[in-house]
């Protein structure tokens, strides 16, 4: 597992760090456009993406990196809780997820990218 | 060794050095591990000054008369000490030392094998090692259970075992999978996933299943499924309670398993008759359920008032204990299997326990049924414990300060 952990400590010490995977079911600028909008977070948030930023950010900190080293973060990611400040946004394989509960109207797509966020 | 035993230990070790000697002690963190390590605290003779919290909507209650208050008021007392109790250690000594305290931060438990905030050279080895072995005994299932679909449930609760039986057939008519294997860390889950037809059943102890769910996580195992709302920390339904209510089973049906709002959920229908019925007066007995593992317990006094009132009125009770919990004073113990409560609680024909999985796993018994909550909310969120647990098939209510038992 080759992770840079030198620059993975520095996006934590920045703030809550979120690797949105390039499989995401939602597009990365409807997500952006959310987290940027409404923050309630009191530090920063640091979001990785494979893609180029698709939008201006004034609240978001935003690093592009290789899909080598989103492939090594996941990988981290399924070997243990290394923090609580670091999020992976995926689609869900063999557990359950919060886009069930907004496909069945329980919640706004909206609503529930703050609150994973912030919950 | 259980958590509890684990926790006992290291305290003891603190006390036989003569740490806490001359020590204000503070726990972090109201949750049930927490009152559980307070319960002990409190058994070993100690006094306990505070608990910090940071949910404000917390702060003035009690626990055994312990005071839950926000974190900084430990800064006014010297010779203070914090322990903790909780998978947030890290976080919370981080927050303790940026709020100022110099003071001892004890960690009496680690209740989840999953969490360790570092990324040291030598954590990654144990966790990787973890994984490993995790990998091996899904490898074993799968060789002993060949064919079979893999259902993880990985924390100790007899209600969201329940929960998740009911919903379970809808999901397997999902996927198209017609034989289950469901994985569970106790017995008492065990009992919980035989009330259901059609199902094989494996305990595991609670570090290899949570081995073994890491395994099936990193290695995308598309024979396996983890249900449960929060556990382990990948799972993400339950945050969606910061931002609205949804009520635990709801959160099973539509959240975990993906099945359409308004899935008719399962009935159990492998019951058992408990063998002593003859020594229950049949309609005119009361099965009393004060303890709970998960659960913050009411008070004495409460109890004490329930037992007074149906006494008084030439009702029998009788405490449903397990392992070493003790009859309440003027009923009798009773301690029927799970298989068997249906018929313990129709026999009696009234039932009063505080929420638990117990209650789910009687919601179909035809008699009178009560669910005492306590006053609390439902982990870190805004909502109160009724709120998400709330049984149809009960009577619901909500424990306060000036609750007086009113009767049926």
């Amino acid at each position: 597992m080759k992770v840079n952990f030198h620059r993975l400590e520095a996006y934590l010490k920045q703030g809550i760090t979120v690797l949105v995977e390039n499989k995401s079911t939602v597009s990365l600028t409807r997500i952006l456009s959310v987290w940027d909008r409404v923050l309630f977070l009191n530090e920063k948030l640091v979001v990785l993406s494979v893609l180029p930023k698709p939008i201006e950010l004034n609240n978001c900190l935003y690093y592009r990196i290789t899909f080598s080293e989103e492939c090594n973060l996941v990988s981290l990611y399924y070997t243990y809780e290394f923090s609580d400040r670091f999020r992976l946004f995926s689609p869900q394989h063999n557990y359950g997820g919060f886009l069930n509960l907004v496909d069945e109207g329980y919640i706004n797509l909206d609503e529930a990218l703050v609150a994973w966020l912030c919950g | 060794m259980k958590n509890s035993e684990m926790m006992e230990k290291r305290f003891r070790q603190y006390v036989d050095s003569g740490f806490f000697a001359d020590k204000k002690i503070f726990l972090f963190g109201h949750c049930n591990a927490t009152e559980e390590m307070a319960d002990m605290i409190l058994d070993n003779g100690y006094e306990i000054e505070g608990i910090l919290d940071n949910n404000a909507n917390k702060w003035g209650s009690d626990y055994q008369g312990t005071c839950v208050c926000k974190p900084q008021a430990i800064l006014s007392y010297a010779n203070a000490v914090v322990c903790i109790a909780s998978r947030f250690y890290e976080e919370m000594y981080r927050q303790l030392r940026e709020i100022g305290f110099r003071g001892r931060v004890l960690k009496l438990i680690d209740f989840n094998t999953y969490a360790e905030y570092s990324l040291s050279e030598d954590t990654i080895s144990r966790k990787q090692e973890r994984l490993r072995l995790g990998c091996i005994s899904l490898e074993k299932l799968g060789t002993k259970y060949p064919g079979f679909f893999r259902i993880f449930c990985p924390f100790d609760a007899l209600g969201d075992v329940y929960m998740m039986m009911s919903y379970l057939h809808g999901f397997l008519s999902k996927i198209n999978r017609s034989h289950a294997l469901v994985i569970v860390p106790s017995r008492a889950c065990d009992e919980v996933v035989g009330l259901f037809s059609g199902y094989k059943s494996e305990v595991m102890a609670q570090d290899d299943l949570d081995a073994t769910v890491q395994a099936v996580l990193y290695t995308k195992d598309t024979d396996s499924f983890v249900a449960h709302q929060d556990r382990p920390y990948v799972i993400d339904v339950s945050r969606m309670l910061y931002a609205k209510c949804i009520p635990l089973d709801e959160l099973y049906c539509s959240g975990i398993f993906g099945l359409p709002k308004g899935t008719y959920a399962v009935l159990p229908d492998k019951w058992s008759e408990y063998k002593d019925l003859d020594r229950i007066p049949k309609g005119k007995s009361v099965v009393l359920s004060p303890y709970a593992k998960s659960v913050t317990a009411l008070s004495s006094e409460v109890w004490k008032d329930i037992v007074l009132y149906y006494r008084n009125r030439g009702y029998k009770l009788f405490t449903n204990v397990v392992g070493q919990e003790t009859a309440l004073k003027g009923t009798e113990p009773i301690s029927p299997g799970i298989s068997e409560m249906k018929s313990v609680v129709e026999r009696a024909g009234l039932f009063i326990g505080i929420r638990s999985g117990l209650c789910d796993a009687i919601r179909t018994a035809n008699a009178k049924k009560i669910a005492l909550y306590p006053d609390y909310y439902y982990s870190t969120t805004k909502w109160k414990a009724i709120d998400m647990y709330r049984l149809p098939e009960f009577e619901n209510i909500v424990v306060q300060e000036d609750f007086a038992w009113q009767g049926v």
